[in-house]
């Protein structure tokens, strides 16, 4: 299966039903996904920070770095590939709060804040969320199928199901 | 219950409101400005332990709460309207708490 | 099919947070209808059929819990679920107004997706 790398500050859509999103090391970030079932369009951004910068610095930073701009860029992209909004299944990993985050501004919970008020503001809501905590994720998303698996850095694995905010039992998963 | 506990549990409700239904966090109190030009809603309460609690913010901020709320971009609210009834809505949501801790 | 929704609140901008989570549950929606108390909402029950009612308590002029009662009295109004949603989330409150007939009770604050997943739940079992 092609793996696509989706970096930090970055994000991305595929309609490879073999190909394979990915992303790493989500500690306070946040990994947004969407998969339309039908249209077998999916996506992914990892954002860093709640907020983008005022107006007039928008354009030299990158949209996908901040949420208020990482998750509008994700939806019409998404979109723009053939996506059906109603149709869209949303899962959500990351906003943990980690070791060396010391100060009162917790941005992996400010993320997590981001992340929901944006998508309420783009009508979405999450299918599925693993968010918060203290433990830093890996997250795959499979084009063709929508299916989400967590990866901790111990090496415990599970799949993100819709509905199911919980741990799911462990599953096959698609790689080695 | 001494009031160091009430002020904890009121500030908790306050900041569950807020995250919840405003997705805005809160950094603990602050003092008030007395030339700021704010909006500012309460709540009272009685019972085992009686008073009121607050917030107070800028019309900025109440703008920020409001677009919040509604999901709405803080450009396409109208004026004080939707701001002092995000207010309101908000003193609704934290009399809930008031009562819900048997306070 | 599409289904006809009334959203009972004294807040005009809950009525709008409320209708929107509505639309969040992707249900086809034919038509809302909005009342600031139970009196104005009985008055619009008796013009047009509503499938989902969505009601806060603290109202004036005839409050929730009333408007609830009245509406179990009425042979056709009963059949129509109704969702408390409220700042009231005392033990009491909450299993009176399940007593008087309703459906579903979500308290106040509450994040959209929990209210999407009350309308599902109760609409869903209304069509099994």
């Amino acid at each position: 299966m092609k793996e696509l790398v989706i970096g930090v500050g970055d994000g991305g859509v595929s309609r490879d039903a073999d190909s394979m999103l990915i992303t790493y090391a989500l500690g306070s970030c946040v990994a947004l996904m969407l998969h339309d079932p039908v249209a077998q369009v999916a996506g992914m951004v990892h954002y860093m920070l709640p907020e983008s910068p005022e107006s007039q610095e928008r354009g030299n930073v990158r949209p996908c770095k901040f949420a208020d701009t990482a998750i509008p860029f994700l939806l019409h992209a998404a979109l723009a590939q053939g996506a059906d909004k109603r149709r869209l299944i949303v899962f959500a990993a990351g906003g943990a709060q980690v070791m060396n985050d010391n100060s009162i501004f917790n941005i992996g919970k400010r993320n997590c804040l981001a992340l929901r008020k944006a998508l309420w503001k783009f009508g979405l809501v999450a299918h599925a969320e693993d968010i918060g905590g203290t433990v830093v994720r890996t997250v795959r998303m499979q084009v063709g199928t929508g299916r989400v698996w967590l990866q901790t850095p111990s090496g415990e694995r599970w799949e993100l199901s819709p509905r199911r905010l919980h741990a799911a039992p462990r599953e096959e998963s698609p790689w080695r | 219950m001494s009031d160091h506990d009430l002020d904890h549990l009121l500030a908790g409700a306050v900041d569950d409101v807020l995250e919840t239904m405003f997705f805005s966090e809160t950094f603990g109190s602050c003092e008030l400005e007395p030339d700021l030009t704010a909006i500012e809603a309460f709540v009272s309460f009685s019972g085992a332990k009686s008073g009121s609690v607050s917030v107070r913010i800028s019309e900025a901020s109440a703008r920020s709460l409001a677009a919040s709320f509604l999901g709405e971009s803080e450009g396409s609210l109208d004026d004080a309207p939707g701001s002092a009834s995000s207010l309101r809505t908000q003193q609704h949501a934290l009399r809930q708490h008031c009562y819900k801790d048997g306070v | 099919m599409a289904l006809n929704i009334m959203i009972v609140d004294d807040s005009p901008v809950m009525r709008v947070f409320l209708r929107k989570v509505v639309q969040l549950t992707g249900l086809s929606v034919g038509e809302y209808c909005e009342a600031g108390d139970g009196e104005a909402a009985l008055q619009e029950l008796r013009q047009r059929w509503i499938d989902l009612i969505l009601t806060d308590i603290n109202m004036p002029h005839m409050n929730g819990e009333e408007f609830v009662r009245q509406l179990e009295a009425d042979e056709v109004l009963r059949d129509i679920p109704v969702i408390v949603v409220s700042t009231d989330a005392s033990r009491e409150r909450i299993d009176r107004m399940f007593k008087l007939g309703a459906r579903g009770y979500i308290s106040k604050p509450f994040q959209p997706e929990t209210l999407r997943d009350e309308v599902e739940r109760i609409l869903g079992a209304q069509h099994v």
